[in-house]
């Protein structure tokens, strides 16, 4: 509500329900991907076009709930304004993160299928951490360019919770596979499930200042 | 800050541009969510023409 009338909470509220569902559509998605991989692979139907297909559904998933509350907050006339630090970051991060879904299964496909040698393996190998490098970019020229310090500051706990999460995932399961009762994961992931955990992290922080 | 901000006849948004911060800082700092930097606080002040420890008070 940009208006005169005074507001009481820094940040908008969407309401229990809201969140709620939210939460179980964030679930849902991240499941169902991880589930819809798993029978893939299983049941041998893996191929170029479905990899493509699964990650493409599971980013635009992701992004669709990743601006669907600042959808809902212009609906109510709930949002603050963007400044335009937050606005650049948007535009850098949101493109990136779709880039790195885009590339990394036609990557490790033609890897796995065309074998290249040399300096087109390395480039293969590398194109998909391009974009995720790029994401990273955009985080630090948010702390740069960010001057008011109560968005850095909720941006600064984000990310730490975040970490936190990722790293306590990481150090459990890490161990889980040490003993071989869980899939091994490449170190690749710690990024998009970083990434993944900024959701409940920033929904704990919002609350936090609200 | 509220009681001073009323004074003025301020809106949140109106300081909030006057400051160059966002709205939610302002809201913050308000209710006591948020505490500024001391840069921000001395800017708060200086834009109510009073001293620092006339807008913010240490609370025990």
């Amino acid at each position: 509500m940009i208006g005169d009338a005074d507001e009481i909470s820094a940040m908008p509220k969407l309401g229990l329900r809201f969140w709620v569902l939210w939460c179980a559509a964030f679930l849902l998605i991240s499941v169902g991907f991880v589930a819809g991989l798993l029978f893939l692979i299983k049941n041998g139907l893996w191929s170029n076009w479905v990899g493509i297909a699964v990650s493409l559904t599971f980013g635009v998933g992701v992004f669709t709930l990743s601006v669907t509350p600042y959808f809902m907050m212009h609906k109510r006339g709930l949002a603050p304004k963007m400044r335009e630090p937050h606005r650049r970051y948007t535009m850098r991060f949101l493109p990136a993160m779709f880039a790195y879904v885009l590339i990394l299964t036609p990557a490790v496909t033609f890897f796995q299928d065309a074998k290249p040698g040399g300096v087109l393996a390395w480039l293969v190998a590398i194109a998909p951490a391009v974009p995720l490098l790029f994401a990273i970019r955009a985080i630090l020229l948010y702390y740069k360019e960010e001057d008011d310090e109560f968005l850095k500051a909720m941006a600064t706990q984000s990310h730490l919770l975040a970490t936190g999460f990722m790293m306590a995932i990481a150090t459990a399961y890490g161990f889980l596979d040490l003993f071989g009762l869980v899939p091994h994961v490449q170190t690749w992931a710690v990024f998009p499930v970083w990434a993944l955990c900024l959701f409940p992290a920033q929904a704990i922080t919002h609350r936090k200042f609200r | 800050m509220r009681e001073l901000r009323a004074v003025m006849g301020w809106s949140q948004a109106e300081i909030a541009a006057m400051l160059d911060v966002s709205r939610q800082s302002v809201i913050a700092v308000e209710t006591g969510k948020f505490d500024p930097s001391l840069p921000l606080a001395f800017r708060i002040a200086r834009l109510f023409g009073r001293k620092i420890e006339d807008v913010f008070f240490y609370d025990d």
